[in-house]
């Protein structure tokens, strides 16, 4: 599958991304960059400031809550894999990095830039009609998962 | 086989162990109540007496209340799965002491007791079923099986028929008490057992909670009452349930009467109820099961609604006309068949449109105040009534409800619409609406909120509140702008002067003539051009001197008073040096000039001598990096007269492939300045552009090229299917804007329901293609079910101004909103639309996207990949043109450039 395609598929899949129409991720898939990060890196680390959204294209990243940990004792609250996404909240927000994001294995991450994904918004506003809608459909599951928890509580 | 049954019953997949679960769980609670009530009927009617009934009805009404009032305490508060097991234990209980009672003592009492016993707690049974079903089940869902989940509760009375029936003359109808009591223990154990599976019901939203459940309740009757001052729904459905109650009692009283006098003894009394339940609950069994649901699918709820009110006026009169037996029959008929199967679950659909919030209450209102009022008023009139000498008197009120009930039903259907409507108004944002609001109703308060941003310390955000209130309320622009001007930077400042001048203040001289001196040459210039631009008298002076001075823009300031004012003497210098400016090489000195080259001089600018130089000073800004320059020489060539200029073609062109909207859509401006085949190409594919102003300026261009612009666009519509759903809004849009008829949008809107039924086939057919696994294929879906909702939206969107008030834009927000409940009350409303045609093509695309649910069988438009692909192809839709170019590529094994 050629490579735009695939990334469009790929941010589909994204939680930040899935409510975006297709034909609107296609701008996106085309400014995602390619960086390559080997074993034992860090992407970032928590309480960084943050300006970019990571998907994994290929390869394995450990998500920590954790500081300047040595990679052995590290333990991870999550695995990524191929087609997962991090590090999106960041995108909207300009708040520090919730979280650490260690490369388990040699990976190939596409990479959005913030300040791209600003730009792209001004010029193609539909896109952030679908973002908006993905994130009041995140913001709507959490609720329900409140609410349960509540409703069992009683 | 149990597929098939499930298609037949409209269950869908994933459905069927919830359905089975309230199927068994109604029967069994459906049989203690058959079994329950014919018991509790014979005895009374045997061993105390049918002469009390009346009497028992009174009693029966002010017990309902009370109880009704503890019912209403905790409805909301519990879910419904605990509020049931409370009340199984309850009545279990109960039932058990009257057992005793009836056994080991003498009186007689006891048999009105158990008869009143029945009647609270079937009501309680009955009303609680419908809060149950609503915690458990959307409301698309409720309106599919309710009638198969009633079905089992009908299952139950048959059964409950045939065993007292049959087992009565041999046990006794007393000893039928503790088979109840079996009932309700196994009722229990069922709810208990699901309910550790499944976790509390998943639509239950817990109400407020306080210290006092007696206040609670008090305060429920309160708000419950108000809720029916404001909704129409439950105060129509409530008189109507007021006469219902009093027509099915004054009913009850009669047959019974009938059947007492016929029957001799209690065993053949409790035979007959027996029998009577079981043949009555079986026929409406297979009305539940196989009729109702079809019929309130094909006729629509608002008929169903009617015919229990009709079915009992016409036993009133067969009743009148023959006071026996089969009267009698019909009648149980009527009341025992007609309204478990259509009444009930009407009513249960009609009680779920109400906010969820309130159902609870709304349902504690009728089981506390409106049927036992109705009841009390059953028991007096037929007390009257045997106290005259014609006994028969009594069916003339059954029969005046009876009429009173339809009349309010019908009136309940008008309601019914109007509730789903505005509670979706309430729920949803509604862009027409939200305007009008600021522009109209709470334009106070915006302007307020705006001039607040203006005080804001942030410059930037002051400056953007500053334009919108020089639009809005220009008069408190020219008070507050000043001010704000005062602890500025100077480039805000300047920008705010613009502002001003704009909105021609009469103390704007008095500002302007304070801030010149700032050292800011710049400022001092945009001073001098706003003082000029009032022509105030009192500064025509300045022009003379501004015009030789050594700074650009100051020159460019005299130059625009000269030209403004005027000063004809002046005039040749004026142009002399406009003209030298706009020759420098250098930006600081030819960007003034060139901001001089407005619409007011545009007579002096395309004459000699400057028409040449201007022309070569704007082909040199588009050839710039600089995207302000570009887009101030695009807006100074849109006013150019049209002709053919080569040398701009490709500049342009190249240009409109921007990623600056604002400069693809000034490109679009500048149109008219390519050849025509350019035009046209450049035009259709900026219908297609992503940002909605490119799309609305192209559209516009297109149109106005155009003897019958309504038409063209209708016919680019309907007939070629033109472009994605953007280009299709945009054109849509236009249409609406030029005042399309309802006719015209009608007919689109139908061409494009038809449109997006061929592309819910595509995305089928391509679905059940067996390549399910393939990413291109996915991606192909992807597309093709987006464009299915775009376009069935679009098919709503198209006849939103013609003649709905606004309703389509709610239905179109509740079917968008991701919200279950909104979509199945947009889904609703959809079906009350006038044109049936429209509705059948929308709606069941709609369920089919979004619940996934297949509605009907169709003849497949595509006999095989390749033809879809080829549709899909031929299709005006750049996107999934590109997407099924890329899936035909990797299918022909090709390499995808």
């Amino acid at each position: 599958m050629s490579d735009l395609f695939e990334r469009i598929l790929i941010l589909k899949n994204a939680p930040a991304f899935n409510q975006v129409k297709t034909e609107n991720l296609k701008v996106v898939a085309q400014s995602l960059e390619e960086e390559t990060y080997f074993a034992g890196e860090r992407v970032f680390d928590i309480d960084e400031n943050g300006d970019s959204m990571y998907i994994v294209q290929k390869g394995r990243i450990g998500i920590s809550l954790e500081k300047n940990s040595h990679e052995k004792n590290t333990r991870y609250v999550a695995e990524l894999g191929e087609g997962d996404c991090f590090g999106e909240m960041n995108l909207l927000d300009d708040l520090p990095r919730s979280a650490s994001a260690h490369v388990i294995e040699d990976s190939i991450l596409l990479v959005l830039e913030k300040s791209r994904l600003r730009g792209l918004i001004i010029n193609y506003p539909e896109l952030s009609l679908g973002m908006l809608k993905s994130l009041s459909l995140r913001l709507r599951q959490a609720n329900l998962l409140v609410q349960r928890a509540k409703n069992e509580n009683d | 086989m149990l597929q098939r049954i499930s298609g037949l019953l409209l269950i869908k997949h994933g459905e069927q162990q919830q359905v089975f679960y309230f199927l068994i769980l109604f029967f069994f609670v459906g049989t203690g109540m058959a079994v329950g009530r014919s018991a509790s009927e014979a005895l009374f009617f045997k061993r105390y007496g049918i002469e009390y009934l009346p009497l028992m009805f009174i009693i029966n009404s002010v017990l309902l209340c009370a109880i009704s009032i503890l019912y209403a305490a905790f409805v909301d508060l519990l879910p419904s799965e605990k509020f049931y097991k409370i009340l199984f234990i309850v009545l279990a209980l109960s039932l058990l002491g009257n057992w005793y009672a009836a056994t080991f003592s003498t009186t007689t009492l006891v048999y009105p007791a158990f008869f009143l016993l029945y009647e609270v707690a079937s009501e309680l049974l009955l009303i609680h079923c419908a809060v149950y079903i609503n915690q458990n089940l959307l409301q698309t869902q409720s309106k599919r099986l309710t009638p198969v989940i009633l079905a089992g509760h009908q299952t139950g009375v048959i059964s409950g028929g045939i065993l007292l029936a049959s087992t009565s003359p041999i046990l006794g109808v007393k000893n039928m008490m503790l088979l109840w009591i079996s009932l309700l223990i196994i009722s229990y154990l069922l709810i208990a057992s699901w309910h550790s599976k499944i976790g509390v019901s998943p639509y239950f939203r817990s109400g407020r909670k306080g210290s006092s459940k007696l206040k609670q309740s008090i305060d429920q009757l309160a708000q419950g009452t108000k809720l029916m001052k404001t909704s129409r729904l439950l105060r129509m459905s409530s008189f109507g349930l007021f006469f219902k109650v009093i027509s099915v009692y004054v009913l009850a009283y009669a047959v019974n009467n009938i059947y007492t006098e016929q029957f001799k003894t209690e065993e053949s009394l409790g035979s007959f109820f027996g029998l009577l339940t079981a043949a009555t609950g079986t026929i409406a069994l297979l009305l539940q099961l196989f009729i109702t649901n079809r019929l309130i699918r094909d006729q629509g709820i608002k008929r169903v609604n009617l015919i229990f009110p009709v079915a009992s006026i016409f036993s009133y009169c067969l009743l009148l006309f023959s006071f026996a037996l089969p009267s009698a029959i019909f009648g149980s008929f009527s009341k025992e068949t007609l309204m478990p199967a259509f009444s009930n679950p009407v009513r249960n659909i009609f009680n779920a449109s109400l906010p969820a919030r309130l159902q609870g209450r709304a349902q504690a209102i009728s089981v506390i105040l409106v049927i036992p009022l109705g009841l009390t008023c059953a028991g007096v009139f037929l007390m009257l009534a045997q106290s005259i000498e014609n006994i028969h008197n009594f069916l003339i009120i059954g029969l005046i409800c009876s009429i009173a009930y339809l009349i309010f039903n019908n009136e309940m259907n008008q309601a019914y619409a109007q509730e789903i409507l505005s509670n979706l108004k309430k729920r949803l944002f509604i862009p027409d609406n939200q305007l009008n609001d600021i522009l109209h109703g709470s334009q106070h308060d915006a302007i307020k909120d705006i001039e607040q941003g203006l005080k804001s310390d942030e410059d930037e955000i002051s400056l953007v509140y500053a334009r919108v209130l020089s639009k809005s309320a220009p008069d408190r622009a020219a008070i507050l702008i000043p001010q704000r001007m005062k602890n500025t930077g100077n480039a805000v400042k300047d920008q705010m002067i613009k502002i001003l001048q704009s909105i021609q203040s009469a103390d704007l001289r008095k500002c302007l003539v304070q801030v010149i001196g700032s050292g800011d040459t710049k400022l001092d210039a945009t001073i001098f051009k706003a003082l000029f631009h009032s022509r105030d008298i009192r500064e025509k002076h300045r022009v003379k001197a501004l015009l030789s001075h050594e700074h650009s823009r100051m020159k460019s300031a005299g130059i625009y008073g000269v030209l403004h004012y005027p000063v004809p003497e002046l005039f040749d210098i004026a142009i002399d040096k406009w003209n030298s400016l706009l020759n420098s090489k250098q930006a600081e000195n030819y960007m003034p000039a060139v901001e001089l080259l407005v619409p007011e001089f545009k007579a002096l600018y395309l004459q000699p001598p400057l028409r040449e130089t201007v022309w070569q000073k704007l082909m040199q800004m588009l050839q710039q990096d600089d995207t302000q320059r570009i887009k101030l020489a695009l807006e100074i060539l849109s006013g150019w007269p049209p002709a053919h200029y080569d040398e701009i073609k490709d500049q342009i062109l190249s240009l409109s492939n921007s990623s600056d909207w604002a400069i693809r859509n000034a490109c679009l401006n500048t149109s008219h300045l390519l050849p025509e085949t350019e035009v046209r190409k450049l035009l259709l594919a900026s219908l297609e552009d992503q940002h909605p102003n490119v799309r609305g300026t192209a559209i516009r261009i297109l149109a106005s090229g155009q003897t019958d612009d309504i038409g063209y666009i209708q016919n680019m519509l309907v007939d070629k299917h033109a472009g994605s759903p953007r280009s299709i809004k945009t054109m849509l849009e236009y249409l609406m804007n030029a005042g399309a008829d309802a006719g015209t949008m009608l007919a689109i809107s139908l061409s494009l329901a038809n449109d997006a039924r061929k592309l819910r086939q595509a995305s089928i057919y391509l679905k059940n293609s067996g390549l399910q696994d393939s990413p291109e294929v996915t991606l192909l879906s992807h597309a093709l079910e987006e464009r299915v909702i775009d376009t069935t939206d679009l098919s709503l969107f198209a006849i939103q101004t013609s003649n709905h008030d606004g309703d389509i834009a709610v239905i179109r927000a509740g079917l968008n909103s991701n919200d279950s409940r909104q979509f199945s009350n947009a889904c609703e409303l959809l079906t009350m639309l006038n044109n049936r045609e429209l509705t059948d093509l929308i709606l069941p695309l709609f369920e089919e996207v979004y619940t996934g649910k297949k509605n009907r069988h169709e003849n497949m438009l595509f006999d095989n990949i390749s033809t879809l692909i080829t549709w899909i192809q031929n299709r005006s839709d750049p996107w999934l043109s590109e997407c099924a170019n890329h899936f035909s590529a990797i299918l022909n094994n090709k390499t995808y450039v």
